[in-house]
């Protein structure tokens, strides 16, 4: 199990993400109001585990420049919805 | 009108005029990507705001020249004249159908036939794009976008847009470690659409998109992707990546975009606090404070008029390119090969002139391609070189514009135009055996006058230099021509560069007030009615030793004769030399803004324009050239 849920309603996301860990991470995405993904201990994630945090937006942590997954960065980073291309 | 339409239609035209330059260059320099690159970005904003209206078929053509520029980007397509021909129709009929849209009228019928006639055109002068625009160039499409926005795209060779379809997870494929393992990645974007975020979302059902930049060939990436080949578009950005950033780099011009109504609204204002502070100083006790805050006033005033009307300026370049282009076309038209040589973009001239000069300017282009230049075998006879060198040269020079359309052709003959005159009966009103050669050059000007000798599809439309030089007159300018039979001719404009301040002397004459233009007025004194001494029909004064007719204005204008116990003078300059003017007094000096005489008005002879006094009253103010003459 990768996912885990902290008390504090924190989201750990630990190890290499598989595809079959994208369905708990939804469930514990869905079930807080404002939730909060961690991603420092997590050195992988399959393309639907993304797919989510994309989709569900949570706050993001523990992603930092030099880190495994620092290629995340831009990707996560929050983003004005993109402009209309005419 | 709807509010995005009718932003549409204020760029739409800038972007037609973009496009039109850049391809116009482009066939003198066919190797110079960057016109390429320019053009392509022009109409490819331009079909995007197309396709927001209802104008399919112009969507289409501009969709074609798209492909077809994007074709010579890559090098798959060369620069031809046929070429360039075929995207100047296509921008030409876009020009046009933009403008019937501003009519608030919508394409006519025969558009979408239109539309298949000059994509048909296109794919004859480009076969190669024709066939390659099915798959690739299409493509370019997203690419393009892409890298207009992501920094990164500098150093990229190429770009995918991979989108897994929605079976991917459950395929066993991870999207994201095929784009990962692209080669040569330089950049990643991945998204997915945040509108999934509901109770029902499914975990397994694949919505990403992913797009990335890679410093590897469009061949190596099509490689790399090709088990999600059906998923993938791969675009080759050669020459494409680094275009836009040039252009994104490009510092944002500093300019602000006003309707031409609230600036005029704003001359206006500023005209008639000239004409208030004009009020107030009349007012003004001579020795008080506020006539010495006059100065002061009257220079803020002015600078205040002064800048305003520098906001009405726009550059001439857009009626340059519009002149280039039609002076191509007849040339073709006509077959008569021409170097073409415009110069002068950057001159800037009030709105309305700039509005109004097209057509005059188009006619003397007109008339230069079609009795100026000669054929190839006519020019190789006489010994020139085969392509008719025509010019149009716009300059300043001092508060006027110069625009000069010049000619190395066959020139006119003086004899040829005083015949021309006699066989169109001119002869009647002009006494032409008397015409000196030189001044035979101003029948041209003369009503009724066509020197063309078979009527084509060119010039001989029934519009003559007369109107030319009517429709220039109208806007405050003139027209001169100049000829030398065998070696060309040269006809210039001269217009106003904005709505000019007059300074006038207010004077009183017979009981009436009117003005006279201070740069007529060479000095002004006083004499005694002894001094006005009677020569023949006429009076004179002698003035350090030279004689000069005396003409009591109120005479020329058909005032009650005042006394003549003494007189005010003014020395005016007209053609015909030096002439003292008397009047009553000399009330004032003011700054005022000439107004053209206008209905009942304009029959009043040598009125040069009128004006609002301060209190009100209207202010005739006379032309000292035709009231003396």
């Amino acid at each position: 199990m990768t996912i885990r849920r902290e008390t504090t309603g924190v989201i750990h996301i630990e190890g290499v993400a598989r595809v079959e860990d994208a369905e708990p991470l939804v469930a514990a995405l869905q079930g807080h109001a404002d939730p909060e993904v961690d991603l420092a201990a997590c050195t992988g994630l399959h393309g639907a585990v993304l797919q989510a945090l994309l989709v569900f937006r949570p706050r993001i942590s523990g992603l930092t420049p030099g880190a495994a997954l620092d290629w995340l960065i831009p990707i996560l980073e929050p983003t004005p919805p993109p402009s209309v291309k005419t | 009108m709807d509010e995005l339409l009718e932003q549409f239609l204020i760029e739409g035209p800038e972007l037609v005029q973009q496009a039109a330059a850049d391809l116009l260059e482009l066939e003198r320099r066919p190797d110079d990507l960057a016109l390429v690159d320019s053009a392509f970005r022009a109409i490819h904003t331009l079909k995007g705001s197309v396709g927001l209206f209802d104008m399919v078929p112009v969507g289409r053509i501009l969709h074609a020249a798209e492909d077809s520029l994007d074709a010579v980007r890559q090098g798959r397509l060369a620069v031809t004249s046929d070429l360039i021909d075929a995207l100047l129709a296509i921008v030409d009929r876009t020009e046009a159908w933009l403008e019937a849209s501003r009519g608030g009228a919508g394409l006519e019928a025969g558009a979408d036939e239109d539309a298949d006639r000059l994509t048909r055109r296109l794919s004859g002068a480009a076969p190669e794009a024709a066939t390659a625009s099915s798959t690739p160039a299409r493509s370019q499409d997203w690419a393009l976008d892409l890298v207009a926005d992501w920094p990164e795209a500098a150093g990229a060779a190429s770009a995918v847009r991979y989108t897994p379809d929605v079976q991917a997870y459950f395929r066993g494929d991870d999207p994201l470690a095929i784009a990962r393992a692209a080669p040569g990645l330089l950049a990643l974007r991945v998204t997915a659409p945040s509108d999934a975020a509901e109770a029902d979302y499914d975990p397994f059902a694949c919505r990403l998109r992913i797009d990335l930049l890679s410093t590897a060939s469009a061949e190596v990436l099509g490689d790399a992707f090709r088990l999600v080949r059906d998923q993938t578009e791969v675009a080759s950005l050669s020459v494409a990546a680094a275009a836009p950033i040039r252009a994104e780099a490009a510092p944002a011009s500093a300019t602000l975009r006003i309707d031409a109504r609230r600036i005029d609204a704003l001359s206006t204002l500023a005209d008639e606090l000239v004409v208030a502070k004009n009020g107030l100083m009349s007012l003004a006790d001579p020795t008080g404070d506020l006539a010495a805050a006059r100065q002061t006033i009257d220079r803020l005033a002015n600078a205040l008029h002064g800048d305003i009307m520098r906001l009405r300026l726009v550059a001439l370049s857009p009626v340059l390119r519009r002149l280039e282009r039609q002076a191509r076309d007849l040339a073709t038209e006509l077959g008569k090969p021409i170097d073409l040589q415009v110069r002068g973009h950057g001159v800037e001239v009030d709105k309305a002139v700039a509005d109004a000069v097209y057509e005059p300017l188009l006619h003397l282009l007109r008339n230069a391609l079609d009795h100026g230049a000669e054929t190839a075998a006519e020019r190789a006879a006489a010994g020139k070189s085969a392509r008719t060198r025509v010019s149009v040269t716009a300059r300043t020079a001092g508060d006027e514009v110069e625009i000069e359309v010049a000619d190395d052709g066959r020139g006119i003959d003086p004899r040829a135009l005083i015949a021309t005159a006699r066989a169109r009966g001119l002869g009647a009103r002009i006494d032409l055996d008397g015409l000196a050669e030189a001044a035979a050059l101003e029948l041209i000007f003369a009503p009724g006058f066509s020197t063309a000798e078979s009527v084509t599809a060119v010039s001989g439309r029934g519009v003559g230099m007369d109107v030319v030089r009517t429709s220039v007159g109208v806007l405050g300018g003139r027209v001169g021509i100049a000829s030398e039979p065998g070696h060309g001719t040269r006809t210039t404009v001269r217009l106003p560069l904005t709505v000019v301040m007059t300074r006038i002397l207010l004077v009183e004459s017979g009981g009436e007030t009117f003005g006279v233009p201070m740069a007529d007025v060479h000095e002004t004194l006083r004499i005694e009615a002894a001094n006005i001494q009677p020569v023949r029909v006429g009076q004179a004064i002698v003035l350090r030793d030279a004689v000069l007719p005396y003409l009591p204005l109120a005479g020329l204008v058909g005032a009650a004769s005042a006394a003549t116990a003494g007189a005010t003078v003014l020395v005016v300059e007209t053609a015909a030399g030096r002439v003292a003017l008397g009047v009553d007094r000399i009330t004032n000096r003011l700054d005022v803004v000439l107004r053209p005489v206008a209905g009942l008005l304009a029959r009043i002879p040598g009125a040069l324009g009128t004006t609002l006094l301060g209190d009100g009253r209207l202010l005739v103010v006379l032309d000292v050239e035709a009231i003396t003459a």
